[in-house]
């Protein structure tokens, strides 16, 4: 008897969800064979991260804050891989989008406009400096077929020196060694919610998150982004205009990294300050990934997220591991997840010889 | 102004670092080069760049031998590559999405390993490691100004103006070369030759990997002696730009290459110089240009046909 | 020389191949000599590239024999085979565009070596084409060479390896008249070397011109091997494409209105620019359906594009109702009510990874009622769709299926569905029946005869005769991107049609 190794048509959501949990299941061994070749109690380490993140309010509270940047920057990928256009410039946008709120802050520094005014318009401006930061890898791939991959990259490092640049020099603090503007208004600053110390973003960041849901599954657009994605042919033949959908896609993407960083220096900091990303951009890829590319995977990987980085920090307390672990935890999901998606594709056949 | 930095002898010294930049820049982009010229889009540079300066600077520092480290650089970027292999060549998993998951994990596995293997690292107490010297190649090292440029580099150098010839030399006048390059414009001639597409292929990415290690390699071992994170500061995408940019040309992405490292060697001189710009502009010169160069070179028409695209036998 | 005892070169006995219940090939047999040219005649689905496949190693018959140079051979590839002396030139080419001939031929070879010696290898290979009487550049990239010059590097391919047999899959279905003579001018040196030539075709005076000997396929079976001095163009067409049909769907006549769909003195490029439709000329009917026959390859895919609005109209004009076209889009295009039912369902008509009910609103999904604002209106799509699947009788688990999954069949029906729910003027079907079974098939036609009742028109193009004749109103033949010719349903006979689509006028 023979068997042969063919290609399924189609995963199916059951073998698709078996693989998920093969993944995970592959990827808490392997973590814990880490932490037990570190010569530490995998039980304390998994307690004292469970701890950190969800043990208290506090650290629930600390989790949410966490994943409200990379909750959305994973959304704003969400909006370009659904159409296959590989936007990683989501660290950029996100920088243009804090720069353009600050920029108005800074530029317009006796507003006086109440908080209810003043801050959605600021979120505006951020989103605007982010599209625009989006835009012209998207323009230039609709346009001109640019590859669309480096080009945000690069984009990427470019603002980044510039806001170095400007922090290093007329937007520094006059009198400051640091690279930081003044401390914004108050009327700026993101309300708190229920007394605590989770900003407003959070609930910008989920709200924004049914947004993206409406859009891509409700919304004509978010259909052409789809089409766009899964038969650009198919969809030509049908009256999309792909190379419009190309363009709305990384603005829109572009816009949503840049309210990432509005939100995160309106909710936290209250001023620019240089690192006050510690990489979401990417980590938004990468929970874009993990969320399967859908709103609600997002906000479930953004939280774990944030809570393996919240329980990374207590589990530093309790061991040598550093925090760094986190990080190659959730790539190796990753990795785990793309493996077993495809390795669950393929099946074994028997086949009669043939006399 | 100009005239004293003409004068100055410091022309010299930049051209001399230009070199040093861009063969640390061309080697990875002659792995990247088989790569896609076999028809695979590696978008994981920047992460087997950086798992290769890691490993080059852990062998070295465990060995206390540099070429060791050079050699432990290469088997990283070849493990690297291989799990690249695996998901995008073996698998056919979408190469885009694998390429930038490998980057993702690559990158997050040796910042991992640093950190636990030297923890408590602050700036005071660096790991540090006694790097490659300039290797002066008698004789031709004397002549004046020349000799400075090009024939008093690390070794790591003249081994990239070496693996540039080589690479040149297999794709155009080997018969393995010939089927590689086949197999990236119509691999489907390949397969009815009878030979094993995703074999070929998975070998391309093997190499590819080394490649990027040994440029990470060269980064760590030579003139630095140390390792941080983000050492490699987004080269390995400037490689594959720099492919894009020379055509996909061995000689057109010495050039490319050169002109990348002149830029960045340009850069540190000009801080150096006071000249009154901000240095930022002269740091972002780099990833500037190679934006240009992209839009530049978007008809360009060496593009392998089938690059990224997965050969599935009808 | 053993000429006395003359064993044929190749012997194909009893040759079976099935896939799943389609039986391409049934019991075909059939010889070849030695030195000679033999021409494998059939029409599309009749069996030919199956059984070119298993004589060049593609595929292994399913039971039968192949006898080559007196022994039974089984090849385990096309390698094997062209090592043991049978070699094939495919009618889409397998060639690298961006390196030169040389570089194509020799890639792979084992005589070549580890490091190349180009400028032998070209030595040898210009001895090749001086034996043949054919010159041109070979260091010209294979992308700046015309269509005949690729050609014939896949045939120096061959014969570079040596072959005592080659296979030729219709090898002058992209070549100018010009280039078919030079073509054939190689073919008889081919011969007089010893090499036996099998030319796939379905092009009558092609056969009567060059061959000695010519194999019928019909249906996967052999129909006849007879002398070409034997035969007549006439002769061979009716084996070629049989009896007449009998006529099994109901069709009234409708009272025809004023022209839907009018093309004029069309040129349309194909993607390496060349002129893939070429002053092509047709006028649709409200109430008739207009049945384009053809080989694949002479233009049809080119002129849907266009019709459709995905390809640009070098020349020429398209009305719709009257109403120029052009340069519209293709959602103008079909706003304007122009529907269409592509070749490639799965790749030009749907979106696999989209559910029926998605895929039911491609196209359409900016129009009133199902979208408004930029807000899809999901319940109005899903009643529509549950609507479509019973009006259409869609085989399918619901409107949240994935389509990839659904069969043939249905996934026309889906395109169907999508395509006549919405005002019709004209359609556009290409091959609207393929791979569907008998019912699948028959539901398609009574779609399109309802069509008809309102006054739309539709213009059928497929290669399958028998479709034609039950639907069709008219006949047009399109051949090499022209209309060749014209009957109406009571004037055509199989004959007829048979010898335009073969290119006689």
């Amino acid at each position: 008897m023979a068997y042969t190794i063919e290609k399924r048509k189609d995963i199916g959501i059951l073998l698709s969800s078996l693989s998920i949990l093969v993944a995970l299941t592959v990827s808490i061994l392997a973590a814990s064979g880490m932490i037990a070749l570190y010569g530490e109690d995998v039980g304390i380490v998994l307690k004292a991260i469970f701890k950190g993140s969800f043990g208290s309010m506090s650290a629930l509270i600390d989790t949410l804050i966490k994943a409200t940047p990379i909750l959305l920057t994973g959304l704003a990928t969400i909006v370009a891989f659904r159409a296959k256009v590989w936007n990683i410039g989501q660290e950029g946008q996100l920088y243009a989008g804090a720069m353009g709120a600050t920029f108005v802050i800074l530029t317009f520094p006796d507003l006086n406009l109440p908080a209810v005014i003043h801050i959605p318009f600021l979120l505006f401006a951020s989103m605007i400096s982010g599209a625009i930061w989006g835009g012209i890898p998207g323009y230039l791939k609709a346009r001109y077929n640019v590859n669309e991959i480096i080009v945000t990259v690069m984009l990427n490092y470019i603002i980044q020196y510039l806001c170095t640049f400007l922090l290093n020099g007329p937007w520094q603090e006059p009198g400051s060694y640091y690279y930081n503007t003044v401390k914004f208004p108050e009327s700026t600053f993101l309300p708190l919610l229920f007394d605590t110390r989770l900003h407003l973003g959070f609930l910008i960041a989920l709200l924004t998150a049914f947004l993206i849901y409406f859009l891509i599954w409700k919304m004509k657009l978010g259909f052409e982004i789809r089409a766009r994605g899964d038969n650009p042919i198919a969809a030509n033949y049908k009256g999309i205009n792909t190379q419009r959908v190309t363009l709305i896609t990384m603005l829109l993407s572009g816009a949503i990294a840049g309210l990432a960083g509005g939100v995160e220096i309106l909710g936290i900091h209250h001023k620019l300050i240089w690192g006050f990303s510690s990489g979401f951009g990417f980590t938004g890829i990468l929970i874009c990934l993990l969320g399967r590319s859908h709103p609600l995977g997002v906000v479930i990987a953004s939280i774990f997220f944030g809570a393996l980085h919240n329980g990374s920090s207590a589990m530093q307390i309790y061991s040598e591991i550093p925090r760094s672990f986190v990080n190659l935890i959730m790539g190796l999901i990753i990795v785990m997840m793309l493996f077993w998606e495809a390795v669950f594709k393929y099946r074994l056949r028997r086949i009669e010889n043939v006399s | 102004m100009l005239v004293d930095f003409l004068q100055s002898g410091l022309i010299i010294s930049v051209l001399a670092t230009a070199v040093r930049m861009g063969t640390i820049l061309l080697l990875a982009a002659l792995g990247e080069l088989i790569v896609e010229r076999a028809g695979v889009l590696n978008l994981s540079v920047e992460g087997m760049m950086l798992s290769g300066a890691f490993g080059g600077f852990l062998g070295a520092y465990y060995t206390n031998s540099l070429w060791l480290g050079v050699l432990s650089a290469i088997i990283a970027g070849l493990l690297v590559s291989a799990l690249f292999g695996l998901l995008a060549v073996i698998l056919q998993i979408d190469q885009t999405v694998s390429g930038l998951t490998v980057n993702i994990f690559a990158a997050g596995l040796t910042f991992y390993l640093y950190r636990t293997l030297f923890p408590n690292v602050g700036a005071a107490n660096i790991p540090a490691l006694k790097p490659f010297s300039k290797f002066q190649i008698p004789y031709l090292s004397d002549i004046p100004i020349i000799g400075k440029i090009l024939f008093s580099q690390y070794a790591l150098s003249y081994i990239a103006f070496f693996m540039m010839l080589l690479v040149a030399f297999y794709l155009y006048r080997t018969k393995s070369g010939l089927i590689l390059r086949t197999l990236g414009e119509n691999p489907r001639a390949v397969d009815m030759k009878g030979i094993n597409v995703t074999r070929y292929r998975f070998f391309a990415v093997l190499f590819g990997g080394m490649m990027a290690g040994l440029a990470g390699a060269f980064i760590t071992l030579a003139s630095v002696g140390i390792f941080v994170a983000d050492i490699t500061s987004g080269r390995g995408w400037l490689a594959i730009a720099i492919v894009i940019f020379g055509d996909w040309k061995p000689v057109k992405i010495l050039w490319a290459s050169l002109f990348f490292g002149f830029i960045d060697a340009m850069q540190m001189q000009l801080q150096a110089l006071g000249v009154q710009l901000p240095f930022q502009l002269f740091l972002a010169m780099p990833y500037i240009l190679t934006t240009v160069a992209v839009f530049l070179a978007r008809k360009r028409s060496g593009a392998p046909l089938a690059l990224g695209v997965h050969y599935v036998r009808e | 020389m053993n000429s006395e005892v003359d064993s044929p070169l190749l012997s194909v006995e009893n040759l079976c191949k099935s896939f799943g219940k389609f039986v391409a090939n049934d019991h075909v047999s059939f010889d070849i000599e030695k030195g000679q040219i033999q021409c494998l005649l059939g029409e599309n689905g009749a069996g030919k590239s199956t059984l070119a496949k298993c004589i060049y190693g593609a595929s292994k018959p399913d039971s039968g024999r192949i006898i080559f140079k007196g022994q039974e051979v089984t090849f385990s590839s096309p390698r094997d085979a062209i090592r043991q002396g049978i070699g094939m030139v495919h009618q889409h080419f397998v060639l690298s565009e961006p390196m030169n001939a040389v570089e194509n031929i020799i890639v792979g070879e084992e005589s070549t070596g580890a490091i190349l010696n180009l400028e032998k290898e070209t030595i040898k290979i210009q001895n090749l084409c001086d034996q043949y009487g054919v010159t041109f550049d070979l260091s010209l990239p294979v992308s700046q060479l015309s269509v005949g010059q690729q050609q014939w590097i896949e045939i120096l391919k061959a014969l570079y390896v040596g072959v005592d047999l080659l296979l030729l899959d219709e090898p002058t279905a992209v070549l100018t008249p010009q280039e078919v003579d030079r073509l054939f001018a190689v073919i008889s040196k081919m011969t007089a070397e010893g090499i036996s030539v099998l030319l796939i075709t379905h092009k009558l005076h092609e056969v009567m011109e060059i061959s000695k000997k010519v194999t019928v396929l019909r249906r996967g079976k052999t129909i006849a091997t007879v002398e070409t001095k034997n035969s007549s163009k006439a002769s061979l067409a009716k084996l070629l494409v049989g009896k007449n049909f009998d006529f099994k769907v109901n069709k009234v006549k409708v009272k025809l209105s004023t022209p839907v769909l009018e093309i004029e003195n069309l040129s349309v490029l194909r993607d390496n620019q060349t002129l893939a439709v070429n002053q092509l000329s047709l006028t649709v009917h409200g109430g008739e359906i207009l049945g384009l026959a053809g080989v694949s390859g002479n233009g049809q895919s080119e002129l849907f594009d266009a019709l459709v609005g995905v390809r640009q109209a070098e020349n020429g004009e398209i009305r719709l109702s009257g109403e120029v076209i052009n340069n519209c889009s293709p959602a103008e295009i079909s706003n304007k009510g122009m529907a269409s039912v592509p070749q490639d369902r799965l790749k030009q008509g749907l979106v696999g990874n989209f559910s029926v009910k998605e895929n039911l609103i491609l196209g359409v999904h900016n129009n009133k009622p199902y979208c408004s604002g930029g807000v899809l209106n999901w319940k109005t799509i899903m009643d529509y769709s549950q609507d479509a699947i019973s009006n259409f009788d869609i085989r399918t688990m619901g409107p949240e299926q994935k389509v990839e999954q659904l069969s043939g069949g249905n996934l026309q029906k889906v395109i169907l569905a999508r395509e006549l729910s919405h005002s019709v003027k004209a359609l556009i079907a290409s091959s609207p029946t393929r791979g569907l079974d008998i019912n699948a098939s028959y539901y398609v036609y009574s779609r399109f005869l309802e069509l008809l009742k309102i006054k739309a028109g539709i213009l059928l193009i497929s290669e399958d005769l028998e479709e034609l004749f039950n639907i069709a109103d008219r006949i047009a033949v399109i051949y090499n991107g022209s209309i060749l010719g014209e009957y109406s349903i009571e004037d055509a006979s199989t004959e007829k049609i048979g010898l335009l689509m073969a290119g006689v006028k």
